[in-house]
């Protein structure tokens, strides 16, 4: 399959949109449902994350690859995660945006404003 | 989008009845709606989510700032028939041990 992206304007609005296309790029290529509501929060909390940074004006580019049987999905910029989401502040010890993410994917990367996770796939 | 569905009252609790997804872009009318109510005077405040397919962590934070507000008055808020990703949010940042959850409206306390 080759690589689909979306690149969505640096606005709140925007972000359902993103996890419109994550859902239907997870569905495609048979993700479990857990995996893909686990990439839908993922892309949302890396597309926030950047926005609340101030993410160029270029935007936020969400892209997905299939690569040795995973979904590989990339969030770039995905923001530093130096910073609680307003009203957590203090409820984790570091970012809990970026908890969360590790939480779910404990092999997520984080390279340079580059966000990386990786889930199993089904292919149909 | 607005996602609250409805406000009403069930006994001495106020009931906001919430429906989609809650990010970043929704989640703030929801939260200054929450803190209308409180300084209005609810102190017995409850929140249907059963309907709520999708949370992240910044509604996560407009619901603690109204969790703040409410006791700050020695008021209640509780979180109702909150499952899937909303629920998996809440456990995973350990929040869930910070809200009053139940399962439906009828579990709600007497007050």
């Amino acid at each position: 399959m080759a690589q689909l992206s979306i690149r969505i304007p640096p606005g709140t609005t925007h972000v359902a949109s993103v996890r419109a296309f994550v859902g239907a790029v997870g569905r495609s290529t048979g993700c479990s449902e857990e995996a893909v509501d686990d990439l839908r929060l993922v892309a949302t909390e890396a597309c926030a994350q950047a926005i609340e940074e101030d993410a160029p004006p270029e935007g936020i580019e969400v892209r997905s690859l299939l690569e040795d049987g995973r979904l590989l999905l990339e969030i770039e910029p995905c923001g530093r995660f130096d910073r609680a989401p307003e009203g957590l502040d203090g409820v984790s010890e570091g970012s809990t945006r970026r908890a969360l993410i590790e939480g779910l994917f404990p092999d997520a990367e984080f390279d340079d404003q580059v966000l990386r996770v990786a889930v199993p796939i089904t292919p149909n | 989008m607005d996602v609250i569905v409805g406000t009403r009252t069930e006994g001495p609790w106020t009931l906001v009845e919430v429906a989609g997804e809650l990010d970043l872009h929704t989640s703030p009318p929801l939260r200054d709606h929450l803190l209308e109510l409180i300084q209005g005077g609810v102190d017995h405040l409850a929140l249907d989510l059963t309907k709520v397919d999708f949370m992240d962590s910044s509604s996560l934070g407009s619901l603690v700032t109204c969790l703040k507000r409410v006791r700050e008055r020695d008021g209640k808020l509780v979180l109702v028939g909150v499952g899937g990703t909303p629920m998996k949010v809440l456990t995973l940042t350990g929040l869930d041990r910070v809200f009053d959850i139940v399962g439906s409206t009828s579990e709600l306390p007497p007050g």
